[in-house]
C-alpha cells in the first residue's frame, strides 16, 4: 500500500523537478510519476472499495479517498496519455525555449496529474470538489501558456468561465445529496439518496450534474468553449485536455446519475441518448470541414465524447428498462470508447505537436507532402487516423462497432419510441463514421501526401528517438487495442459490472473454443469457417464478440473477430504484394505525373483541404454558414474583375443559436432591470404592490 | 498602296461601291473620344480589330463594328509609336482583339490592365516576338519562359486553381480552363486558348486568292463553307464581282444545310452533356446521316472545296438541292421529335435552367454574336443586317430568347434547325438557271465582307497587293467574340455544371485559334 | 426510362459490322493513278498541293497530301475517283496478339480545324459505335494502347503530345488521323506548326485524308490489332 503516497511523493518532487534550470528534469521525473500513477491504478483495480481516511469534517463525516473499478480504469488511460506527453515533451517544447519561461508548464503539468488522481480517487464531495477546482485552474494555465497569440488568452477565459459555470451546477446538484444524506461521503449518498428524494428534486439532480460535468466533456450545448481552448494551450497539453481531462466530465456524470443517484426513469437515458446523438453530429461536421489541424482534432474530441455519451445514455435506457445484458454491452462500448479516444487523440495531438514543430504551420490548406521528410510522424499517425476513422484492424473500428451493435438490440426493448430514437442515434453513429473517415482521410492526405503547398515541408525535420517512442508507443496500443478486443472487453466488463446490473459478459464473448459452451447449431455453422483456428495458442475467452438470439430458433444476432480480421488484412496485404511482385516481373517504370498535358503544375493547382471539405459544407451549409459569406468585387477599367475577396462571418453553430441569443436575453434582461433601477418613486411602489399581492395569491393556492 | 483607303464592304446584291460605309479616320489622341460618341450614337456590333504593321512603319489600326441596315462602322488609327490608348473600357468586347493585337504585333494599349501571355504562350515563344509584323524571314520559335501563371482573382482561404486540359479525355479540342475556387462552385475562370494557334493569317499572306480560301475553309473545318464564303466574298467585293444569281442561291442553300448539320451536332453535345445518352445518340445519328448526304450529293462529307471565287466551283444540280432538301425536312423532323420529348424531361431541363446565364445587358456588353448572342436578346444576325448571297431574296427572321440561359440557347439552336430546313425547301424550290461562277478579278486594295456562320458573325478582311497576292487577312471569328463571354457564363456555377456550360455555347476552339 | 422505349422505337443506325455494300456517302472517295494517253490535255498544276503528277503511263496521285479539294474530280479532270475506305497504311507491325480483342485510344488533338476531331467523334457515334469492336477511348493515357493525333502539331501543343505519348505504357502505337497529322498539311509551312506528328512522336500507321472519313480511321486501327474488322469487299451502291 506504498503506492499511494509515492504517487503523491512523486508529484511534489515531479513538480520541484519542473523547477530545474529550463525545466530539464520535468520529463523524468514526469514519467517516474506517470508509472508510479500507473502502478497505484493497477492496485485500485485489484483492491476496489479500500478507502483511506484523510481527517474529518466536523458534523459530515470524514474527507477520504476510495478505490473504484471505474476510478481505477480512467486511473490506466490517464496514466497511459501522461506517459506519452511526458516522453514527448522535451523535443517538442524547444520550439516555445526563446519566447517563454517553461517552468511554470512543468510544474502545472505535474499538479495537473496530481489533481486528476484526486479526482478520480476521491471519496467524498468535499475532497471531489477541490480537486476539481485545481485541475479547472491547472488546465487554465496550460491554455494561456502561448499568451502572445491574443485569441489564447480569450479562449483561456471561456474555458475557465465555462468551467466555473459548470461547477456551479454541479454543486447545486450535490447539495440535496448531501443534505439528505447528511453526509459528504460518496458511499453515504448513495445508500440513502434515492429514498428521501421526491422525483422532482431527483430529475433536478439529474440535469444539473448532466450539465455541469457536461460543460467539461464537452457536451452538447456546452462546448462552444472547447474548439478555442483545446488547439490554444501546446499540443503536449492539447493531448492531456482532450486525452485525460475530457473523460472527467464522463466520470462526474456516470459518478452522479448511475452511482450516485440513479435518475427516476429510462427517459433521462434517452435524454443523455439524444445529447450525444446532436453532440456527435456537431462535432464531426466541424472536424470534417475544419483545415486546422489542432481544431479539427478538438472538434473530433467533441464527437467522441458524443459516442461515449450515446453509449451512456443506451446503457442508461437498458439498466432502466430492464435489459441488464444489454446494459453491460453498452457500457462496455462506452468505456471502449473513452479508452480508444484517449489513445489516439493523444496520438494525434503529439502528431500535430510534431507536425507543428517541423513546420511551424497547422493550417492544411498551407501544408502536405509531409511524408517524404517526416517519415516516422506519417506512418505513426496514418495508424492514428485508421484508427479514429474507425477503420480495422485498429482500435476505433471495435469500440464504434460495438456501439452500433448496442443500439441495434433496441428491438429488444419492444417498444417503439425508444427504438425509433436508438435508430436515429444508430444513424448519427453510421453517419459519424463516414464523416470521420473522410474528415481524417482528407487530415492525412493534405498533410502528408500530394505536393508541398508552402515552403515549410521542404525544411522539416523529423521529430526525435524519444518522441518517436511515443508515438509508436500509442500507435502500438491503437493496433494492440483492435486486434485483441476481446480480451480487453472481457477486462473492461469488470469495470462496467460495478455499473451495469449484470457481469454476464459470456452473453456476447462467448467461451468460442470450449466444445459444448455454444449451441451445436452455431459450432457447426462456424467451425467450418475456420472460427476454431488458433484455439490451442489462444486463451479464453476466445477472440469472437458472438450474441446468440434469446429467441428460439437460436440464430446469431451479430458475430465479429477483429482479430481473424486483422489476420485476413494481413493475408491479403501479403497476398497484394506477392502477385504485384510476381505479375510486376519486378519491373517498376517511373514516369511523370499525367498532368492533362501539361509539363509542370504547381502545388496552386491542386486540391486544398477547404476544397475537399466543401461537398460536405454546401450539403450541410445550413448548420455551418447559412449566408454568412460575403464577397467583395474589385473592377478595374470598367469590366476587368480583377480581385473577389471571400469573407467568411460563420459563427459555431451552437453560438449563434444558443449562446448568442442567451447573452442577448441576459442583456436585454439587465437593461430591464436598469429601468427599473431608475424607475419613479410611484412606479416602486407599484412594484411592491403587485409582488405583495403575487405572494399573497401563492400562499393562498398553496 | 494607301493605307487609310477605305475597304470595300461585301453584299454583293448592292451595286459595287456604293455600301453604305461609314469610316472615321482618327488620331491615336482621340481614339477614345472618338469611340464613346460613336457608341454613343450607336449600339453596334463590334466584330474586330484589324492591324497591319509593315516593316519599319508604324502600326495602322482599324476597328470594325456591323449594324443593322448593311451597314459598316469603321474607325482608323494611324499610330504615331506603338501606344495606343485602349478602348475596352467603353467596348469590353475588344478586350480580347487588343490583346492579340499586342501579342501578335507588339501594339501596346495604354489603359488595358490584362496584356501579355494570349496567343503565343510564355512556354513556347520568346518575349516581345510579335510574329505578325510583315519581315522577310519567318520567325522562329522557341524561348521557354517561365509557365504562365493566371492572375489570381479570388482572396478567399483555401482558395485553389482548378486545371483542366488542354488534352481532354475524349474527341474534344485541346483548350485549358483554370478555374479559380474554393471546392464546388467556380469562381472565377480563366480560358486559356491558342494552344491550336496555327498561324493562318500569317499563312496566308503572299497566297493566291484561290489557294487561300483552302485555307480558309480549313480555319474552322465543321464550318468550312461559311468560313470560304466570307472569304471569297471578301475578294469578290475587292474585284467588285458580280456573283451569279444561280451560285448566290446554291450558296444560301449550302450555307443553311451546314447550319442545320452544325447546330445538330451543337444539339447532340448538348445532350450529352446532360448524361442522357439515348437522345444524344438519337440527334448524333442524324448528324453522321446528314455528313453522308453532303458526300453523296456535294462530295464532301464537311462542304470543303465547294466555294470557288465568283461562286462554286461546280454546279451539283438541281436534283441534288432537291434531295438535301427533303432529306433536310425529314432530318428537321427527327430532331424536333426528339428536342421535343426533352423539352419534358426535368432532368434534362433541371441541368439546363437557369443555368449558365449571360443575362441581354451583360450579352450585349460581351458583344456575344450569333446563336449565344441572340438567345440572351441581342438581335445581331448578319443574314438580315448584311444579306448577301441570295438572304435578301429568301428572307429570314432571326430566332430570338431573352433568358440568356442554358435552355435560351438550345431553344434558339432548336427553332434555328427549323428555319434552316425551311430555307433549304424554299431555296430548292426556286434555283434560276444559269452558270455557277463568273471571273474574278483581284484588284490591290482592301475586301471586308461578313457572313452568319452558324455559331455567329464571321468578317474577313483583305488586302490584296498588285501582283494579284494577298498582303494581309484578317479573320474576325465568332468564337473568338464568344469565347470572351465564357468565363461570364460560368461564374458561380458547380463544377458539374462546366461541361454543360460549354456545350450550351457550341463554341469550337479552331475558330478562335485560327 | 421513357428515353429507353424512344430508343428502342427508332431504326437500328449502326452499321452492320462487314457490310458488304456500302451505303453511298459513306466515305467521300479519293483521287487513284489513272492512265492517261499522252495526248490527254491534262495539267497537273491543278491540284494546288502538288499531289498529282504526270508520268508517262497517266497520272501518279501522291495520295498523302491530297486535301480533297476535289479540283481534279471529273469533269474537270481526267483523274479517276474510287470509293473505297481503306486508306490506312501501317510503317509498324500491329500489338502483340492479346490486344486484338479490345483496345483503348487515347486521341490528341495537336491543332485539328475540327474536321478529323468530328470524324472520330461520328466514329465513337452510334452509326459506327466503335465500342463494339472492343475499342475504347481511354480517359487517361495511362492505360492506353493507341495513341491518335489529329492536327499538323502546333507549337502550343507540341509538349502536351510528348506528355501523352511518354505517359503511356508500353507497347503502344501511333496512329496519326488526316493529312495534317501526316505532313501537316496545308498548314506546313507556317511558323507555328512543327508539321505532323512524326516530327514529335513515332507515328507507326497513317491515315491520309482531309478529313479521313470514320471507316478509314476504323481501318487504321485495324492495322494496329492486326485484327480484319470490315472484311468483305465494299461497293459502292
Amino acid at each position: 500500500m506504498i503506492a499511494l503516497p509515492l504517487f503523491f511523493g512523486l508529484t511534489l518532487a515531479a513538480a520541484a523537478a519542473g523547477l530545474s534550470r529550463r525545466g530539464r528534469w520535468t520529463a523524468p521525473a514526469g514519467v517516474a510519476q506517470s508509472l508510479a500513477l500507473l502502478a497505484l491504478a493497477g492496485i485500485v483495480l485489484t483492491h476496489p472499495g479500500q478507502q483511506w481516511l484523510l481527517w474529518p469534517l466536523a458534523g459530515w463525516g470524514m474527507l477520504r479517498l476510495t478505490f473504484t473499478a471505474l476510478g481505477g480504469f480512467l486511473l490506466v488511460v490517464t496514466a497511459v496519455v501522461f506517459l506519452a506527453v511526458y516522453l514527448f515533451s522535451p523535443g517538442y517544447l524547444a520550439r516555445y525555449q526563446d519566447r517563454y519561461d517553461q517552468r511554470p508548464l512543468g510544474v502545472t503539468l505535474a499538479l495537473l496529474l496530481g489533481s486528476i488522481a484526486l479526482i478520480l480517487l476521491a471519496g467524498d464531495v468535499v475532497t471531489f470538489l477541490i480537486a476539481w477546482e485545481l485541475m479547472s485552474v491547472l488546465s487554465y494555465i496550460t491554455v494561456v501558456f502561448d499568451h502572445e497569440a491574443p485569441e489564447n488568452p480569450r479562449a483561456g477565459y471561456a474555458m475557465l468561465g465555462a468551467s466555473e459555470l459548470g461547477f456551479l451546477m454541479v454543486l447545486g446538484a450535490w447539495l440535496p445529496l448531501v443534505l439528505a444524506a447528511h453526509s459528504i461521503g460518496f458511499s453515504a449518498i448513495a445508500a440513502v439518496g434515492s429514498h428521501r428524494l421526491t422525483d422532482g428534486v431527483r430529475w433536478a439532480v439529474f440535469g444539473l450534474s448532466f450539465l455541469g460535468f457536461g460543460v467539461k466533456a464537452g457536451l452538447f450545448p456546452a462546448m462552444s468553449w472547447l474548439p478555442r481552448a483545446h488547439p490554444a494551450a501546446p499540443a503536449h497539453a492539447s493531448a492531456v485536455l482532450s486525452g485525460a481531462i475530457l473523460n472527467l466530465g464522463l466520470y462526474g456524470i456516470i459518478l452522479t446519475n448511475v452511482l450516485l443517484l440513479p435518475p427516476p426513469s429510462p427517459a433521462a437515458g434517452v435524454i443523455v441518448l439524444g445529447i450525444g446523438v446532436a453532440t456527435t453530429f456537431l462535432g464531426i461536421l466541424y472536424a470534417a470541414t475544419d483545415t486546422h489541424i489542432k481544431r479539427l482534432l478538438a472538434h473530433s474530441s467533441i464527437e467522441n465524447m458524443g459516442l461515449v455519451t450515446i453509449g451512456i445514455g443506451a446503457a442508461m435506457t437498458f439498466d432502466g428498462v430492464g435489459l441488464p445484458v444489454l446494459g453491460l454491452l453498452a457500457w462496455i462500448a462506452a468505456l471502449y470508447q473513452i479508452l480508444n479516444h484517449s489513445v489516439y487523440k493523444t496520438l494525434l495531438f503529439l502528431g500535430s505537436g510534431a507536425i507543428d514543430q517541423a513546420t511551424g504551420e497547422l493550417n492544411m490548406d498551407h501544408l502536405g507532402g509531409l511524408g517524404r521528410r517526416l517519415k516516422w510522424t506519417g506512418v505513426f499517425l496514418l495508424a492514428g487516423t485508421m484508427a479514429i476513422a474507425a477503420i480495422p484492424p485498429f482500435n476505433g473500428f471495435v469500440s464504434e462497432w460495438l456501439l452500433l451493435q448496442s443500439l441495434l438490440r433496441s428491438v429488444a426493448m419492444a417498444n417503439p419510441a425508444l427504438e425509433t430514437a436508438f435508430a436515429l442515434a444508430g444513424v448519427t453513429v453510421a453517419l459519424a463514421a463516414g464523416l470521420a473517415a473522410t474528415a481524417f482521410i482528407r487530415f492525412y492526405g493534405m498533410t502528408f501526401l500530394g505536393r508541398q503547398r508552402s515552403d515549410h515541408a521542404a525544411r522539416a525535420q523529423d521529430v526525435t528517438a524519444t518522441q518517436r517512442t511515443a508515438l509508436g508507443l500509442l500507435a502500438g496500443l491503437a493496433l494492440l487495442l483492435g486486434i485483441a478486443p476481446t480480451y480487453v472487453a472481457t477486462g473492461l466488463a469488470r469495470v462496467a459490472a460495478s455499473l451495469a446490473q449484470s457481469h454476464d459478459v459470456a452473453a456476447f464473448i462467448p467461451t468460442f473454443f470450449q466444445p459444448g459452451t455454444l449451441p451445436p447449431a452455431l459450432a457447426s455453422a462456424f467451425y467450418p469457417l475456420g472460427a476454431a483456428v488458433g484455439q490451442h495458442v489462444l486463451p479464453d475467452p476466445g477472440v469472437v464478440f458472438m450474441h446468440p438470439s434469446t429467441r428460439l430458433h437460436a440464430g446469431v444476432v451479430f458475430a465479429m473477430s477483429p482479430t481473424y480480421l486483422a489476420i485476413a488484412i494481413g493475408i491479403a496485404l501479403a497476398l497484394a504484394f506477392a502477385l504485384a511482385k510476381v505479375l510486376g516481373h519486378g519491373r517498376v517504370r517511373r514516369g511523370r505525373p499525367w498532368l492533362g498535358g501539361a509539363r509542370t503544375v504547381d502545388a496552386g493547382l491542386t486540391y486544398t483541404a477547404t476544397g475537399v471539405a466543401r461537398p460536405i459544407w454546401v450539403v450541410f451549409r445550413a448548420v455551418l454558414s447559412p449566408g454568412q459569406t460575403v464577397d467583395r468585387e474589385e473592377v478595374v477599367a470598367e469590366h476587368f474583375r480583377v480581385s473577389v475577396q471571400r469573407e467568411d462571418r460563420s459563427r459555431y453553430v451552437v453560438d449563434r443559436l444558443i449562446v448568442d441569443p442567451s447573452i442577448r436575453a441576459a442583456r436585454a434582461l439587465a437593461h430591464l432591470f436598469a429601468r427599473m433601477h431608475r424607475g419613479s418613486v410611484n412606479a416602486y411602489v407599484g412594484y411592491a404592490f403587485v409582488a405583495l399581492l403575487a405572494a399573497m395569491l401563492l400562499v393562498r393556492i398553496t | 498602296m494607301n493605307l487609310t483607303d477605305a475597304p470595300r464592304g461585301g453584299a454583293p446584291d448592292a451595286p459595287p461601291g456604293g455600301q453604305p460605309l461609314h469610316m472615321v479616320t482618327t488620331s491615336t489622341a482621340t481614339l477614345p473620344d472618338t469611340v464613346r460618341r460613336l457608341m454613343a450614337e450607336d449600339r453596334p456590333l463590334f466584330i474586330g480589330l484589324v492591324v497591319e504593321h509593315t516593316g519599319s512603319r508604324p502600326p495602322h489600326l482599324q476597328y470594325v463594328w456591323m449594324g443593322p441596315e448593311a451597314r459598316w462602322l469603321l474607325v482608323d488609327v494611324a499610330v504615331d509609336g506603338t501606344v495606343v490608348p485602349s478602348i475596352t473600357p467603353t467596348v469590353f468586347a475588344a478586350d480580347w482583339a487588343e490583346r492579340e493585337a499586342e501579342d501578335l504585333f507588339g501594339v501596346h494599349f495604354d489603359g488595358h490592365p490584362q496584356l501579355g501571355d494570349f496567343i503565343l504562350h510564355d512556354e513556347d515563344w520568346a518575349e516581345n516576338l510579335a510574329p505578325m509584323k510583315t519581315r522577310p524571314e519567318p520567325p522562329a520559335h522557341g524561348g521557354g519562359r517561365d509557365p504562365y501563371e493566371p492572375p489570381r482573382i479570388v482572396q478567399a482561404p483555401g482558395r485553389f486553381v482548378m486545371p483542366v486540359g488542354p488534352v481532354f479525355s475524349a474527341a474534344q479540342e485541346s483548350v485549358r480552363f483554370l478555374l479559380e475556387t474554393v471546392g464546388e462552385e467556380i469562381m472565377h475562370a480563366h480560358v486559356r486558348l491558342f494552344y491550336k494557334y496555327r498561324g493562318l493569317e500569317k499563312l496566308m499572306e503572299r497566297q493566291a486568292p484561290d489557294r487561300a480560301v483552302l485555307v480558309a475553309e480549313r480555319v474552322n473545318g465543321t464550318q468550312a463553307f461559311a468560313h470560304g464564303l466570307a472569304f471569297a466574298q471578301a475578294v469578290e467585293a475587292l474585284g467588285a464581282a458580280v456573283v451569279p444569281p444561280r451560285a448566290r442561291t446554291i450558296r444560301t442553300a449550302l450555307a443553311e444545310w451546314e447550319r442545320l448539320r452544325s447546330h445538330v451536332a451543337t444539339l447532340a453535345g448538348i445532350v450529352e452533356s446532360t448524361g442522357l445518352s439515348i437522345p444524344a445518340n438519337l440527334l448524333a445519328a442524324v448528324e453522321e446521316h446528314l455528313l453522308q448526304l453532303s458526300a453523296r450529293y456535294l462530295g464532301h462529307r464537311y462542304l470543303f472545296g465547294l466555294v470557288a471565287l465568283g461562286g462554286l466551283s461546280r454546279d451539283p444540280g438541281d436534283d441534288a438541292l432537291q434531295a438535301l432538301a427533303r432529306a433536310g425536312v425529314e432530318a428537321g423532323g427527327s430532331v424536333q421529335a426528339v428536342c421535343h420529348r426533352l423539352t419534358f424531361d426535368n432532368s434534362f431541363l433541371d441541368r439546363l435552367e437557369a443555368v449558365g446565364m449571360l443575362p441581354p445587358a451583360r450579352a450585349a456588353t460581351l458583344g456575344l454574336v450569333g446563336p449565344v448572342g441572340r438567345a440572351s436578346g441581342a438581335p445581331a444576325d448578319v443574314r438580315c443586317w448584311h444579306p448577301y448571297a441570295a438572304y435578301g431574296k429568301h428572307l429570314v427572321t432571326p430566332v430570338i430568347e431573352s433568358e440568356g440561359d442554358g435552355y435560351a440557347r438550345f431553344r434558339v439552336f432548336r427553332r434555328e434547325v427549323a428555319a434552316s430546313v425551311d430555307l433549304i425547301q424554299r431555296c430548292a424550290a426556286a434555283l434560276p438557271a444559269g452558270p455557277v461562277q463568273t471571273p474574278v478579278p483581284v484588284v490591290p486594295g482592301v475586301g471586308l465582307a461578313a457572313v452568319e456562320a452558324p455559331s455567329g458573325a464571321l468578317a474577313y478582311w483583305v488586302r490584296a497587293g498588285s501582283a494579284g497576292q494577298i498582303d494581309r487577312c484578317h479573320i474576325m471569328a465568332p468564337a473568338f467574340l464568344n469565347w470572351h463571354g465564357l468565363a461570364d457564363a460560368v461564374r458561380d456555377f458547380a463544377f458539374q455544371d462546366f461541361p454543360i456550360i460549354v456545350s450550351t455555347l457550341g463554341l469550337s476552339v479552331a475558330d478562335a485559334d485560327r | 426510362m421513357p428515353w429507353f422505349w424512344e430508343g428502342l422505337k427508332r431504326d437500328v443506325h449502326t452499321l452492320p459490322p462487314g457490310v458488304a455494300r456500302l451505303p453511298s456517302g459513306v466515305t467521300p472517295g479519293r483521287p487513284t493513278t489513272t492512265a492517261v494517253t499522252a495526248e490527254d490535255p491534262f495539267d497537273a498544276d491543278i491540284c494546288p498541293v502538288g499531289a498529282l503528277a504526270r508520268r508517262d503511263a497517266g497520272v501518279a496521285v501522291d495520295f498523302d497530301h491530297c486535301i480533297h479539294c476535289m479540283r481534279c474530280q471529273p469533269p474537270k479532270a481526267p483523274v479517276q475517283w474510287q470509293n473505297d475506305y481503306r486508306w490506312a497504311e501501317a510503317a509498324a507491325p500491329p500489338l502483340p496478339p492479346r490486344f486484338q480483342r479490345s483496345i483503348h485510344v487515347r486521341i490528341v488533338d495537336a491543332g485539328d480545324c475540327g474536321g478529323c476531331l468530328s470524324e472520330l467523334r461520328q466514329l465513337l457515334g452510334p452509326v459506327y459505335s466503335l465500342h463494339r469492336y472492343g475499342i475504347y477511348v481511354s480517359p487517361t493515357p495511362r492505360d492506353a494502347d493507341v495513341l491518335l493525333v489529329v492536327g499538323p502539331v502546333t507549337v502550343g501543343m507540341r509538349v502536351a503530345l510528348e506528355e501523352t505519348y511518354a505517359a503511356m505504357p508500353d507497347p503502344k502505337r501511333v496512329v496519326a488521323v488526316g493529312v495534317c497529322a501526316l505532313n501537316g498539311g496545308l498548314f506546313a509551312d507556317s511558323f507555328a506548326v512543327s508539321g505532323g506528328a512524326s516530327r514529335v512522336v513515332p507515328v507507326d500507321v497513317t491515315v491520309p485524308g482531309c478529313p479521313p472519313p470514320p471507316l478509314a480511321i476504323l481501318h487504321a486501327l485495324e492495322l494496329v490489332t492486326g485484327a480484319r474488322r470490315e472484311t468483305r469487299e465494299v461497293a459502292e451502291s
